[in-house]
């Protein structure tokens, strides 16, 4: 029988493949060859014939070096689907909407330095201390932040069922940032507890347990701002996508159809 | 005969559906495809390996050096949980294609 790992060697000469690649590669396709080989002599093939037959194999494709190392690194291009799915469209949009946030932060800073100064509103960072002493500035802000919830949501799940999410996978991208909300929930809970305030970096931040709803407690107004309307309205999106995906639960396009 | 687009759609599932069962070796892959599609789908070293590469690196399969009963090497693929996890929709959205194909020819014939 013909040295196969000789031969798939030289025949992987000139391809990009790392010699310990070579070497393995070189071990597996021997024995695939030698057991076509092995069959093509139990089909009464003499010597010659079964090698032959094998050899065909090996030199049908000639850029089978290049096709085996492309192969071998399509994970390093290739996301999961996890991350496809949920975390690429969770995490990229979540960094949107604190841009939102923060950019609706900034308006409303820009706009009371200009037209309404408030006193020691001298920077952006003293903005959130000075929203909190103004209900009507705290509101704006945040409704502007509410409102572009839903449409946030919509993007999330929109962005995870076009990479071939399942319902599940379109829900919890939608709601994602709630997990962020939840952590601002318990950091400025206990913030008030020991009556310190904590800014909440990177997301722009609200004034803490703001008292839009003066007949519910502090921690009640903490947890209807971060979480009960924010994830009511993230829902909002996400909800006409789930349900539409429920109706066409079948209609996914079979995507391994070249 | 099934043309080479179909062919190289169905390779994936019929991979994972052949070790979905036991671990298996490269040329036992190609051999139970063969006969389980009675010859529809045939696979060479040229067409199998790039794919079982493929599939590796997805995390689909994870292949480990193992013997056989006659004592020689041979990397063996098995079926991870990845791979599972993929193969019920993948079965499935097959099935609803030829589901598909199947209502076109009898719209065709009434």
């Amino acid at each position: 029988m013909p040295d196969w790992r000789e031969k798939v060697l030289r025949r992987l000469e000139g391809s990009k493949l790392s010699s310990e690649e070579r070497e393995e590669i070189s071990r597996e396709l021997a024995g695939y060859l030698e057991d076509l080989c092995a069959a093509a002599l139990a089909r009464s093939f003499d010597d010659r014939a079964a090698a032959e037959s094998a050899a065909a194999e090996l030199h049908q494709d000639r850029h089978l070096g290049a096709n085996l190392y492309r192969a071998r690194r399509e994970s390093a291009l290739q996301l999961n689907d996890r991350t496809r799915q949920f975390w690429l469209p969770g995490i990229t949009l979540l960094f949107a909407g604190a841009a939102l946030l923060a950019a609706s932060q900034a308006a409303a800073w820009w706009t009371y330095h200009v037209y309404a100064p408030l006193p020691h509103a001298q920077s952006y960072p003293d903005l959130v201390r000075n929203l909190g002493r103004h209900d009507g500035a705290a509101l704006m802000v945040y409704l502007a932040w509410v409102y572009t919830l839903p449409f946030l949501g919509a993007l999330r799940a929109s962005w995870s069922r076009r990479s071939g999410g399942n319902r599940l996978a379109q829900l919890a991208t939608g709601l994602f940032p709630l997990l962020l909300f939840l952590a601002i929930f318990v950091g400025q809970w206990i913030g008030i507890e020991r009556n310190a305030f904590l800014p909440v970096l990177g997301m722009g931040s609200l004034p803490p347990a703001h008292d839009f709803f003066p007949f519910l407690p502090v921690s009640g107004n903490l947890f209807v701002n971060w979480l009960a309307i924010p994830g009511a309205a993230l829902l909002l999106g996400v909800l006409p996508f789930v349900l539409k995906s429920g109706i066409r639960a079948h209609d996914a396009e079979p995507t391994t159809v070249a | 005969m099934i043309s080479s687009n179909i062919k190289r759609g169905s390779a994936e599932l019929a991979v994972l559906s052949v070790v979905a069962h036991r671990p298996l070796h490269g040329y036992e892959i190609a051999q139970r495809i063969e006969q389980q599609t009675q010859g529809a789908l045939r696979f060479t070293l040229a067409s199998l390996y790039p794919l079982l590469y493929r599939m590796e690196s997805r995390g689909w399969l994870r292949a480990s050096w193992g013997e056989t009963s006659a004592g020689r090497a041979r990397r063996y693929y098995r079926l991870t949980a990845a791979g599972r996890k993929k193969l019920a929709p993948l079965r499935e959205e097959w099935r609803e294609l030829f589901r598909a194909l199947g209502r076109l020819g009898e719209a065709r014939h009434a």
